[in-house]
Order: structure tokens, then sequence, then C-alpha cells
């Protein structure tokens, strides 16, 4: 979710910060322990407050969640950055790349299995090497398009080179989107992106022509919405969301060559205010039941291996089975390592070459 | 230094200085240091920030052609909204300045009034007037001159074109401000002695007004090569400049070495054209 919605980003900092400040207030005027969490802001946000938080706070009556929004990750580090001596963040919702960086500024601190006995049931990539946060949940990248003006739906990747829609495509590459699309693309071509990226750049060259705009502003899916693009590249389990609110509009395709899912990571803040309620936070956003029911409303695939998706939400999470098993699975450490680079050699090779 | 300043007390002085200074030290420079300091900080290899001392932003930025092509854009994106805007202010100046009808307050307010809504929204309007489906190709395809509709937004074209609109009011402001200086007895004394309204528009007024014109022009171009809404809104992702690339590296990138380094060059080099600027325009303003 690193959408850059330069239009509001001070109204949701400056908002978003009043009512932290003020909610924070409240809380200890009761006599209450405070818990902050920075995250997306958004759907992400509205669905994360009636899905963890507000049942994490029934279970805990003493303490008070409060939610600090942010436009991307970016931000999040940014913040993260500028509180490293007096930290007010406790947990972090970051993109994965983000947790790396983080983690190798020392502004993390390490999960304790003990206090967490959620962590026991995810799976290895849950937790990989070099990252001390946790993956929450995944969104996979996706074909999105105008339902109204394309009659028959996208079903390859290969569709953004189809020359009927030249000027009606939009590609948002110049983030994490183009970051994970960049490695698809080349096992799409047979190359290895740990490898070389070049083949992934060389089919991102081929779509160039027919773009209409690389710069989603404000963001993708209300240019669909507004029947401005026709097709562009976004987030599944963020463009159902937004599908489900503006019905017959818009709608997400995981392309057939398969997609590669984008992670959400929750992070312990070092130094954190509310250390031990924030790991037993972590511990419950990663049980089965909340992360079960967030599926269910964000579409945002689940990290708990427990948990159990009915087959409808599986197939709008991942796609049909012979797709979601092409899911492509990425060294997120070699990937954030690389982030900054592959971005700049979209930029320069691909946008404005 | 004039004999009225000498005349005050120098604490007095320094007491009226003090709370712009103060105001100017905390939103402007103590900024302006931080970033200094961010731009000359070592980057390890994961993009980590490390204590000391390296220059190496700034060899990276001067070394790569591609901020050198930023630059030239950013700089020609400033010259062409320039040239555009002032000679479109001009007309509309002089024409408030010489007005007699009884609205010209109303006139004048309604000139500069697109001051009053935000670049964003005014942004957006243009994305709906050269959009797609927007007005300008909604009418070329009603009345058949097109079959297709044409891009004019998401580029260059779009982007200049929504920037001088929006940057012309402080042109107006600009050159309004500079008619004062216009006696109209002069152009009425040219005209009496033979010359024709060209002439007199050549000879006298453009001269005299040359001043005032370059002033509007260098506020437009600093406004023009400084913008990152408009840009952003109408470049479609195409348009490069300084301050997107900027915004870039801060917030996608996460370099913040470069973003630091690509600001406080960015910063040295229109300080460098507007001082040769203002030395220019000041030995003309002693010539008239």
């Amino acid at each position: 979710m690193t959408t850059q919605r330069l239009l509001n980003r001070r109204g949701f900092l400056l908002g978003g910060s009043a009512a932290g400040i003020t909610l924070a207030a409240g809380a200890r005027a009761e006599n209450m322990t405070v818990l902050t969490v920075a995250g997306f802001a958004g759907p992400f946000q509205s669905i994360f407050r009636s899905v963890v938080m507000e049942t994490f706070e029934r279970k805990r009556p003493d303490v008070r969640v409060v939610y600090r929004p942010a436009m991307n990750s970016a931000q999040m580090l940014a913040m993260l950055r500028l509180e490293r001596q007096a930290p007010q963040i406790d947990v972090a919702i970051t993109d994965i790349s983000i947790s790396f960086l983080a983690t190798a500024e020392n502004l993390l601190a390490p999960l304790a299995p003990a206090a967490i006995p959620n962590l026991a049931v995810l799976p290895k990539w849950a937790q990989p090497e070099g990252m001390r946060g946790v993956a929450f949940s995944t969104d996979s990248l996706a074909l999105l398009y105008d339902t109204r003006g394309l009659k028959t739906p996208p079903q390859s990747w290969l569709d953004l080179a189809n020359p009927d829609l030249a000027d009606q495509i939009c590609l948002p590459v110049e983030d994490t989107r183009g970051v994970v699309l960049l490695p698809l693309l080349t096992r799409m071509q047979g190359g290895d992106y740990r490898q070389n990226i070049e083949p992934g750049l060389a089919l991102m060259r081929r779509f160039a022509p027919l773009v209409a705009t690389w710069n989603a502003q404000p963001d993708l899916y209300t240019l669909l919405l507004a029947g401005t693009v026709a097709l562009g590249v976004g987030w599944n389990g963020r463009g159902r969301m937004i599908a489900q609110a503006n019905p017959g509009t818009l709608s997400a395709v995981i392309p057939r060559e398969g997609s590669v899912a984008q992670i959400n990571t929750l992070n312990l803040t070092a130094r954190a205010p509310a250390g031990d309620l924030a790991q037993a936070f972590i511990d419950h956003a990663l049980s089965a039941d909340v992360q079960a029911a967030f599926a269910a409303k964000a579409y945002y695939g689940p990290v708990n291996s427990q948990v159990i998706l009915p087959d409808a939400l599986k197939l709008a999470i991942s796609g049909p089975p012979d797709v979601a098993a092409k899911a492509m699975q990425l060294d997120w450490r070699f990937v954030s390592a690389h982030y900054s680079e592959w971005v700049r050699r979209i930029q320069r090779e691909v946008i404005s070459g | 230094m004039s004999e009225s300043m000498q005349a005050h007390p120098r604490w007095l002085r320094g007491l009226l200085l003090a709370p712009g200074l103060l105001a100017l030290a905390v939103t402007f420079i103590l900024p302006l240091i931080w970033l200094g300091r961010v731009s000359v900080l070592p980057r390890s290899g994961d993009g980590v920030s490390l204590p000391g001392f390296t220059l190496q932003a700034y060899q990276h930025v001067l070394g790569d052609g591609f901020y050198w092509w930023v630059l030239w854009k950013t700089v020609w994106l400033g010259i062409l909204t320039a040239a555009l805007a002032v000679p479109m202010a001009f007309p509309i100046a002089l024409f408030l300045a010489r007005t007699t009808t009884r609205w010209r307050g109303v006139l004048a307010a309604l000139a500069i009034a697109p001051l009053l809504t935000s670049t964003v929204i005014r942004t957006y309007g243009w994305m709906v007037i050269l959009g797609r489906h927007g007005m300008i190709n909604d009418m070329l395809l009603w009345s058949g001159l097109l079959t297709m509709p044409v891009r004019l937004d998401n580029g260059t074209l779009a982007t200049v074109i929504a920037l001088t609109e929006i940057l012309m009011p402080y042109a107006i402001i600009s050159i309004l401000s500079n008619l004062g200086r216009l006696n109209i007895e002069i152009e009425q004394a040219a005209a009496l002695l033979g010359a024709t309204p060209l002439q007199v528009f050549r000879r006298v007024i453009l001269p005299l007004l040359l001043p005032g014109l370059m002033t509007a022009a260098l506020l437009v171009f600093v406004l023009a090569v400084s913008s990152l809404v408009t840009p952003q809104l109408m470049g479609g992702g195409r348009v490069f400049v300084l301050a997107t690339e900027i915004f870039n590296e801060t917030t996608v990138s996460l370099n913040w070495q470069i973003a630091g380094a690509l600001s406080i060059l960015l910063l040295l080099l229109f300080g460098g054209v507007i001082s040769v600027y203002q030395r220019i325009l000041s030995r003309m303003e002693e010539q008239f």
C-alpha cells in the first residue's frame, strides 16, 4: 500500500495525530493503558479497527488502542526515525520491505515467542531472517479494470500490451507495484530476478507506449471509478474492498500467469512505551479468528496456517487453484535490498526511456 | 543605510527585527541545516543512514546524467511557463491599470481571484477539461473533427497549460505594481511628436516596463520550477522535474541523502540564477 496520496496526506497526518492525542488524553484521564498502532489510512484502517482493535479492547477492557494513520510505509518509517529517542508508537504496520529497513536501522525490537504463542503456527516465510517484524496479511498484485468499459475481463499480464487499450492503461510502477511486478515479468520471460531483471524491464517497455499515466493520482481505483482509464495494475484486496463499496464499476483479476503478493507486517517498536501489551496485541492479531475475520472483510490473505477460508473467499483472494499455484514467492530480503535500484531503473529505462 | 534607520538606537532595531528573525530561523534556517546534515550522512548498503560525514550523495547526483537531464527539464518547464504566462498577463494588467470603469476594483479582484482556490483544485479543473473524456475531447468528438479522443492530459503539454494558468495571477499582480511608474503623459508626448501607437508601445511603454516584466517572469519561473503538485497531477508520471524527483527519493526510494543533496543543489543553483538576474535587473533600472 504505497499509494502516494499527495492531496490529503497533510490532512490525514494532522487529523490523525489530533485524533490520536485526543483519544490518548481521554484514555489517560480514565486511567487506562494506551496502546498506539500506526498503520495505513483508508479502508485498511476502518477494517483493522473493527476486526483487530475493537476485539482486543473487548478482551482487555483496561486497554485503549489508538490508531495513527499514515499514507504509506515510507511515512511510517519517517515517523519511527523521528521518534527514535522517545517512541510514541508501540506497533507499526508496514510493507515488508520497510520492516527489513527498520530492522537494519535498529528501530524495531525482536518478538518474544513466549509472549506471542501464535508465532509457532505461522509458516516460515512470515518471519524471514533479517526481519524483526512478522507478516500479518498478504495482498496480491492484480489487474484491475473498469467493468463498464471492458466487456471481456483481462486474463493475462500481456493484456497490458493490447493495442485496443492504448491510452486507457494506468501503470503505477514507480513503487512496490513495480518492484514486485518486475520479478514476475522476468519469470514470464523465463528469467530469474536474482540474476537479471532485464527481461522484466524489456517486457515492461513493451507496455509503455499504451500507458496513459504512470502516476495514478489520486489513486488507480479512483481513475477506474471515474472511467479515466480502463485497465491498471493494483492490489487485489484493496480493489475488491473498493469494488464492494461501488458495485458494478470495477473488478480485480489475478492473471493466469500467477501473481506475487505484497506482505503487510506487524512490528514492535524498539523501547515501545507499552511493550508487553504490544506483544499481546500482535498475538491477538495473528490468532486464527482475527485472521479469518480480517480476510473475509478485507480480502487480504491470512498468514496463520490454521485459518481455513471458504472456497469463494479463497477464489477472491488468490484466484482459481491453478492460478493460485503459480503464485510467486519472493526473497524479500533480496528484493528490499534492490528496491530503490529497481524503482530507479523502471523510471529511467521504462518511463523516461 | 538611510539616516532615518540610524536615528533609531541599535537595541530598538534589534528588538524589532527579532520576531522576524526568530520565525525565519525556526521555519527556514533550522530545517535547512537539518536538510544539509541529512545530505552528508553516509549510507550503508541496505539503505541505513550512518553517523559520519560524506559527500557521496553530491558526487552521485552530479555524476549522474539523469539528474542533469531532469534539471534541464525543470529549467525548460520554468522558462516555457514564464514565456507564456507573462505575455498573457501583460495586456490584462495594462487594461486593469488603464481602465476607467467603476468596475475596475471588481475586475482586478477577479483577475487574482484564482489565488483564493487551492492549486490542487485548479489542477483538478484542468484534468476535467483536458482529460480523455474531458470537455475539449468531447467537443472535438462531437463536432466530428476527431474520431478517437487524443491525449491532452498526462504529459508536458498539460503541465505547462495548467502551470501557466495557475501562475498567471502572480504575473498580473507583479506587472500591475510596476505599471505605476508608467506616466501616461510620456506616451501622450510621444504621440504628439508623431509616434504611431505601435511605436509608442515598442519604444516607450515596453522599455519602461521591461524591469517589471522581468520581475514577473522571474516570479513565475521560480514558482514553476519549484512546483510539485501540478507536475505530479498533470504529468502522468512522465514529467520529470527536480521537485518530483526529490519527492520520489524521499517517499519511494527512501534515499534521504540524495533527496537532501538534490534540495541543496536546487537551492544553490536557483539562488545563483536569482542573484545574477537581480543584478541584471538593477543595472537595467539604473539605465531608466
